[in-house]
């Protein structure tokens, strides 16, 4: 259920005041911007997508249901656009080159910096194998903690197939973990007699 | 490959009964391979839980104003465009029409015209008359309201009167 402060919000920006609805975008701008960015791979879409999102919810503000969780109507418009993105694109490859442009790279020297983007291209790569849906159940599982029933409510899916897909998620997680490092094994024993 | 270790338990080990963790715990130390894959997950899902929750660029907020403002100046412009169309066309029916009617009979047009003007007329007309009517009725309009606000007036003061002291008296005792 919505909290008070962002009751008084929408309440606000259902009546036509547009500050108020600038301060849900300003509120919720980063885990939405995070669902799109981790189901189309790269920053422009994200940044297209998010935002349309945002639009969307600002029109259809008048039939958002205040004893449903803002975050949950929120998430579940931008996961349809990314869906819809996604289908216009045709495209199940997620691109991995926006990786290199992450948070404050300034902040961070250079190995660590490295070490990070390993670590995020890899976390993405072996989710750019799962299919859209099932890497929006993992998305919403493992970054914004959700339970089997918010994830159900949040992607309009019944609690059996969230189980059921994200059952399936990690089948497929282990399986390309397990191929990248027999391959990783393999090239570091061609390496090792040079 | 297909794991083995997660056939059995499909979810979290946070959804496992006793029973069931109790039995996953038996074939782990039972079996090397299931440990390897339970480790191999535990990797992953270390990596997924501590993969950061990405924002987009600063500014994010007044670019999404922005767009707004600009798709509700297009959405404006639309409307007046549409309004314009209508209007338009609703002129072009109109002299359509006029031109049809006078092509088909001038002087009965003519006339029409003429007709109209004089129920113009008489509708201005017949206005003025009323204001007159209003005009001359007006100083005992105002008389009568004069009297009415006096009256209010003296019955607020009569009021007022009463609760600061009369009432207040009674209240306080010492009205005997």
């Amino acid at each position: 259920m919505a909290g008070d402060d962002e009751k008084a919000l929408i309440n606000a920006a259902v009546n036509g005041d547009d500050d108020a609805f600038t301060k849900i975008v300003e509120r919720y701008q980063k885990p939405v911007y995070n669902l799109c960015y981790r189901l189309l791979g790269n920053h422009g879409d994200a940044e297209d997508a998010s935002q349309e999102a945002f639009m969307k919810a600002y029109r259809g503000l008048g039939k958002y249901d205040l004893q449903r969780p803002f975050i949950s109507w929120l998430l579940a418009i931008a996961y349809n656009l990314c869906i819809d993105q996604l289908r216009r694109r045709r495209v199940t490859w997620v691109g991995l080159e926006a990786l290199f442009d992450r948070s404050d790279p300034l902040s961070r020297t250079p190995e660590v910096a490295l070490e990070a983007r390993n670590e995020a291209e890899g976390v993405q790569k072996i989710l750019s194998t799962l299919s859209v849906k099932d890497r929006a159940v993992v998305v919403l599982r493992y970054w914004y903690d959700y339970s089997y029933d918010e994830i159900a409510e949040t992607l309009s899916l019944t609690n059996g197939a969230v189980k059921s897909r994200l059952h399936r998620a990690r089948r497929e997680l282990m399986g390309t973990w397990n191929a990248e490092q027999l391959a990783l094994g393999e090239s570091q024993n061609e390496v090792s007699p040079a | 490959m297909k794991s083995r270790l997660l056939d059995p338990w499909p979810l979290d080990e946070r959804d496992l009964s006793a029973a069931e963790r109790e039995r996953l715990e038996r074939s782990l130390a039972e079996s090397p391979e299931l440990r390897r894959e339970l480790s191999a997950w535990q990797a992953i899902e270390a990596s997924l839980r501590g993969s950061p929750v990405i924002g987009p660029r600063p500014g994010f907020a007044r670019r999404w104003r922005l767009s707004l403002a600009e798709r509700q100046e297009r959405r404006r412009q639309r409307h007046v465009k549409w309004l314009l169309g209508v209007l338009l066309m609703g002129a072009f029916a109109a002299m359509l029409l006029i031109g049809l009617e006078a092509l088909a009979s001038p002087a009965q047009l003519g006339v029409a015209w003429l007709e109209a003007v004089i129920r113009v007329g008489q509708i201005l007309e017949t206005g003025a008359r009323f204001l007159t009517i209003l005009g001359d009725g007006w100083p005992a309009l105002l008389g009568a309201l004069a009297l009415s606000a006096g009256l209010a007036w003296l019955s607020v003061l009569w009021a007022a009167a009463m609760v600061r002291y009369g009432f207040g008296r009674v209240q306080n005792g010492v009205s005997g």
